[in-house]
């Protein structure tokens, strides 16, 4: 991947995240950063990019150590799984495989924030539209990447 | 090997961190991580809002101000109209008001007639009126019911008309309480009856009219006001002060009330 694409795509990302993206009080809210993620698994150091986005989200949600864990960990796992098994240069296995992605993240999420503070806002709507937007703005990385 | 190490201590660096404790109290009242974020955002879209906002209103003010000033100036012109109709109008009454005093049965020869100059130095002392033709000296001039004075010269186009306030002017007056017939002697700003004796019941507050023992049917006009009586021992005649009711210097046009031929 680009640096240079990465850094425009990072900044953009940011901007959506903190001021457009986010949910009204309940949980899931869109992680913009995770299709950023996502697209650079193929990159040795995927897991210290999502380990230090993840920092980055934490700190903005004052949260910490839970989008961090769950970024790190399934971006690992995520490396792994597709040295293994899938082609990832199939472009039709790359939504689903990122859908499933971000639903692990947020449920992994939702659940170490109820096991911590033993109090959490969730709705299923919210949380479908915030699955949906990550989607979308996964295929628009994706488009932005293939030119 | 080397990358599986890195993962391993992001792993346990990550899965340490959840164990570090943040603001519980705050988080279990309310979670919302997003709270300042979206306190943000919302200042930031009221600030948009208000400067959209602010910009409509600015342009609307705009308009509405361009649309009061024509306006203003539709009601300044509005308010000269007006106050010069004001005083044609206040003028008319003024004539009105002198003829009304006039008798028509006596067919008296009346015109209205044009102020064209008045005393600069103040002291009312004439003023100037345009000729016709007709006016003669010792024409008598009035307005508002009031007396004015009288044509002491005529030109070809104008005539002088000594006022109540001119110290050379002397006529005969009438009292109107007690019916007594005085000489009355002009002056600024009060005139005076020269010939009130001691015995005459003249009190201050009598109006004193204008009488001409010529014409009896000459209408009688006011001349002033008695303002102060000095009833001094030793003097045979008393001080009677009068004050004029008539303004030379607001009258536009004046009424002169000619002999009968």
């Amino acid at each position: 991947m680009n640096k240079k694409y990465f850094f425009l795509s990072f900044i953009v990302l940011f901007i959506l995240e903190f001021f457009l993206l986010e949910g009204s009080g309940t949980y899931p809210f869109p992680e913009a950063f995770l299709p950023l993620v996502f697209l650079s698994i193929e990159n040795p150091y995927a897991p210290l990019k999502a380990f230090l986005l993840g920092v980055l989200m934490d700190l903005s949600a004052n949260t910490f150590g839970i989008f961090t864990f769950s970024y790190t960990f399934y971006t690992i796992l995520a490396r792994f799984l597709f040295s293994y098994t899938i082609d990832f240069e199939d472009d039709y296995l790359k939504l689903p495989a990122f859908s499933v992605f971000d639903i692990l993240v947020k449920i992994t999420n939702v659940a170490i924030i109820y096991i911590k503070y033993g109090y959490i806002r969730i709705g299923f709507i919210s949380f479908a539209m915030a699955v949906l937007v990550d989607c979308l703005i996964f295929l628009a990385l994706n488009m932005f990447y293939k030119k | 090997m080397r990358l599986n190490l890195l993962y391993l201590f992001l792993l346990i660096i990550s899965l340490f961190s959840i164990f570090i404790p943040t603001q519980t109290s705050y988080i279990l009242i309310k979670y919302n991580p997003f709270n300042y974020i979206n306190s943000y955002r919302l200042s930031i879209y009221a600030f948009g809002r208000d400067l959209i906002s602010n910009y409509v209103n600015l342009l609307n003010a705009q308009k509405e101000n361009a649309l009061l000033k024509k306006k203003l100036a539709y009601y300044e012109t509005f308010i000269n109209e007006l106050s010069k109709c004001q005083n044609e109008s206040r003028q008319l009454y003024y004539i009105s008001n002198s003829l009304s005093f006039i008798n028509p049965s006596t067919n008296p020869n009346i015109y209205v007639s044009k102020v064209i100059g008045y005393d600069l130095s103040g002291k009312k002392s004439f003023i100037e009126i345009e000729n016709n033709g007709h006016i003669k000296e010792g024409d008598i001039v009035s307005s508002n019911g009031y007396f004015v004075g009288i044509v002491s010269k005529t030109y070809k186009n104008t005539a002088y008309v000594m006022t109540v306030y001119n110290k050379k002017f002397h006529t005969l007056v009438y009292d109107y309480a007690t019916g007594d017939t005085y000489i009355y002697k002009g002056g600024y700003p009060t005139g005076k009856i020269i010939n009130a004796s001691s015995r005459d019941n003249i009190n201050v507050g009598d109006l004193i009219y204008f009488r001409s023992l010529k014409n009896q049917e000459i209408p009688y006009l006011l001349v002033g006001k008695v303002i102060s009586v000095n009833r001094a021992k030793n003097l045979f005649f008393l001080n009677v002060i009068v004050q004029p009711l008539a303004n030379p210097n607001i009258y536009d046009f004046v009424v002169v009330v000619g002999n009968r031929k």
